[in-house]
C-alpha cells in the first residue's frame, strides 16, 4: 500500500525513483567495477559470484575475482571480471 | 593476495587488515555495515575472507564476529598512527624525520628564485641586479625582504616603468613589470603650415604631399628658404578665382653640411689605482647603514664585492683599492685616437639624426695646449621644417 502510494507520488510529482522508493541504482564502468546504491544486506559471496538483497528483489552477480572495493552505509563498490547480472524472483 | 591499495589520505586514519573465517560472513559483513561499520578491499581466499577496517571500528567489528560465530585474526597493520608508533621505536630515525621536516620548512623562508617577466632583455639584467641591490636576491631571508619597498624604489628609478608587482610564490618571488607607452605624436594637419629649409643645403630630392613646391632637384637654398608653400590658388579653368591656405607636407631631401670641432690637451688629470687593497663593511638594517671603517678614499676601483643576507640585516664586505689623481701628459698618436674615438661617436649621432653621410673630411691643428680634430661631414637627408602659417593667412576669394 506504502509502496503503491509512494510510487504514485513519484510520478504525480516527477520525484527521483531511486530517492523516493530506495530503489537500486546501478552504475557500471565496462564489465570491471560496478557502483551500487541502496544494498540492504550482502546474501552470498564466493570469489565468482555475489548475491545482494535490494529493495526490488535479489542482485545477482556472476564472475571472476570478484571483490568488494568499499562498502559503506547502503552503497557497494564491486569489482572483477563480470560474466552475467540478473535479477533472482524473491522467495517470500 | 590482498594488496592495500588506498588513496593516501584513507592512511591518515590507519587501517587493519582483518581475515574472518567459519560462522555466517556474509550477515556479519551486513550487519557490520548497518552498524556504521566502514568495509575496504573484501575479497574472498581460501582460508576465508579478508578485509580492511579502520582502526577505530575493529572493537565493534570484533564484538560482531563473536556474536555471528566467526573467528577473526588481525593481518597487517597500515596508516599513519601505525607509522608514528613505529618511528617512536626508532628515535634516531624519528630525530633525522625531524630535522629534515625542519630544515625543509626552514629553506622554504628564504629566497630561492628571482625572475623579471614583462621586459625582454638587457633590461630584464638591469632589472634584476637592481632588485639584488635592493636586498631581492637568492638566499636572501624572505620575511626580510620588503618587496613593497623595492616596487616603489624600482619604479622611481626606471621612469619608462609604469606599473611593477612583486609577488611570491613559495621561495620564488617573480617581478612583473609593465613599461610605459610612448604619448603618440599628434600631428596637427589641419592647421595651415609651410615647410622651409632647416639648413643651407643642395636640394637632391624633392616630394610633396600637399602645398606647393617651391623648389627643384639642384637649386641651393638658404635656412629659412620656403621649400614647399601653404598657399594655393583656386583656378577655375586657366583664370585664378580665389586663394586657399593648407597644411603643406612632403620630403625635401637636400646635401649639407655638418662641421664639428673638438680639442684635447696633450696634459691631462685623471684618477688612477694607487695600489694596494682595502676592506670595508657595510651593515644594512631598516633604521638605516653603517660602514667599518667610517672613512673611505675619494674615488676608489672596486675589485670584489659579497653581500650577505642575514634576518633584518644585510652586510656587504666590498673589497677596493683607493683610486687617486694624476696629471698625465698624453703623446700626440695617444690624443688623435681619442679625438677619432669621439669623432666616431659624434658621426653616429648624426647618422641616427639628421641622415645618411655621403662624405667626411679630417683635419688635426696643433692647438696652444694640445690638438684640435676639426671634421666635416657632408649629409644627405631630410632638409624640410613644418612651420606654422600666419593667422592672417585666410582664404581668399577674388
Amino acid at each position: 500500500m506504502e509502496r503503491r502510494f509512494s510510487r504514485a507520488l513519484a510520478n504525480f510529482f516527477s520525484l527521483p525513483k531511486e530517492a523516493v522508493l530506495s530503489l537500486p541504482v546501478l552504475t557500471f564502468l565496462g564489465r570491471e567495477e560496478a557502483v551500487i546504491e541502496n544494498v540492504k544486506k550482502l546474501l552470498t559471496y564466493t570469489g565468482t559470484s555475489l548475491r545482494i538483497q535490494t529493495r526490488d528483489g535479489i542482485l545477482s552477480i556472476a564472475g571472476q575475482q570478484l571483490e568488494i572495493g568499499q562498502w559503506k552505509e547502503q552503497t557497494m563498490v564491486v569489482r572483477g571480471v563480470f560474466c552475467s547480472v540478473g535479477w533472482e524472483e524473491e522467495t517470500r | 593476495m590482498s594488496q592495500f591499495c588506498f588513496p593516501f589520505w584513507y592512511l591518515r586514519q590507519g587501517y587493519v587488515m582483518i581475515r574472518i573465517t567459519g560462522g555466517m560472513p556474509e550477515r556479519l559483513l551486513s550487519r557490520s555495515v548497518a552498524a556504521g561499520v566502514v568495509l575496504r578491499d573484501v575479497q574472498r581466499q581460501k582460508e576465508g575472507i579478508t578485509l580492511w577496517v579502520p582502526v577505530g571500528q575493529v572493537r565493534p567489528f570484533g564484538r560482531l564476529c563473536r556474536q555471528y560465530g566467526c573467528r577473526f585474526r588481525l593481518l597487517k597493520k597500515e596508516g599513519f598512527p601505525f607509522l608514528l608508533w613505529r618511528l617512536a621505536r626508532k628515535k634516531a630515525m624519528a630525530g633525522g624525520l625531524l630535522v629534515f621536516l625542519l630544515a625543509v620548512s626552514l629553506s622554504g623562508l628564504f629566497v630561492w628564485q628571482v625572475e623579471v617577466s614583462g621586459v625582454q632583455e638587457p633590461i630584464k639584467s638591469r632589472l634584476l641586479a637592481f632588485c639584488r641591490q635592493e636586498g631581492l636576491r637568492e638566499g636572501a631571508f624572505g620575511p626580510s625582504c620588503d618587496t613593497g619597498a623595492v616596487a616603489e624604489a624600482m619604479l622611481e628609478e626606471f621612469p619608462f616603468l609604469r606599473f611593477v608587482s612583486i609577488h611570491q610564490t613559495g621561495t620564488r618571488y617573480t617581478v612583473e613589470v609593465e613599461e610605459r607607452l610612448p604619448e603618440p605624436v599628434v600631428v596637427d594637419k589641419s592647421t595651415p603650415a609651410q615647410v622651409v629649409a632647416k639648413v643651407d643645403a643642395l636640394v637632391t630630392e624633392v616630394a610633396v604631399s600637399a602645398g606647393s613646391a617651391c623648389v627643384k632637384e639642384g637649386d641651393v637654398v638658404r635656412q629659412g628658404d620656403l621649400l614647399i608653400d601653404g598657399h594655393l590658388t583656386l583656378r577655375d579653368g586657366e583664370a585664378p578665382v580665389g586663394e586657399t591656405v593648407t597644411h603643406a607636407a612632403g620630403q625635401v631631401m637636400g646635401r649639407f653640411e655638418v662641421t664639428w670641432e673638438k680639442s684635447l690637451p696633450l696634459i691631462c688629470q685623471q684618477w688612477v689605482p694607487q695600489g694596494g687593497r682595502a676592506c670595508q663593511l657595510l651593515v644594512k638594517t631598516k633604521q638605516g647603514s653603517f660602514s667599518f671603517p667610517a672613512a673611505q678614499a675619494e674615488k676608489m676601483e672596486v675589485l670584489d664585492q659579497k653581500q650577505l643576507s642575514l634576518p633584518f640585516v644585510q652586510v656587504q664586505l666590498t673589497t677596493y683599492t683607493p683610486l687617486v689623481l694624476q696629471t698625465l701628459e698624453q703623446t700626440e698618436q695617444q690624443l688623435k685616437g681619442a679625438l677619432w674615438s669621439l669623432a666616431q661617436q659624434q658621426e653616429e649621432i648624426i647618422r641616427q639624426t639628421a641622415g645618411s653621410i655621403v662624405d667626411c673630411k679630417a683635419e688635426f691643428l696643433p692647438a696652444s695646449d694640445g690638438l684640435t680634430l676639426q671634421m666635416t661631414w657632408t649629409v644627405e637627408g631630410d632638409i624640410g621644417l613644418t612651420e606654422q602659417l600666419d593667422e592672417g593667412d585666410e582664404t581668399k576669394d577674388e
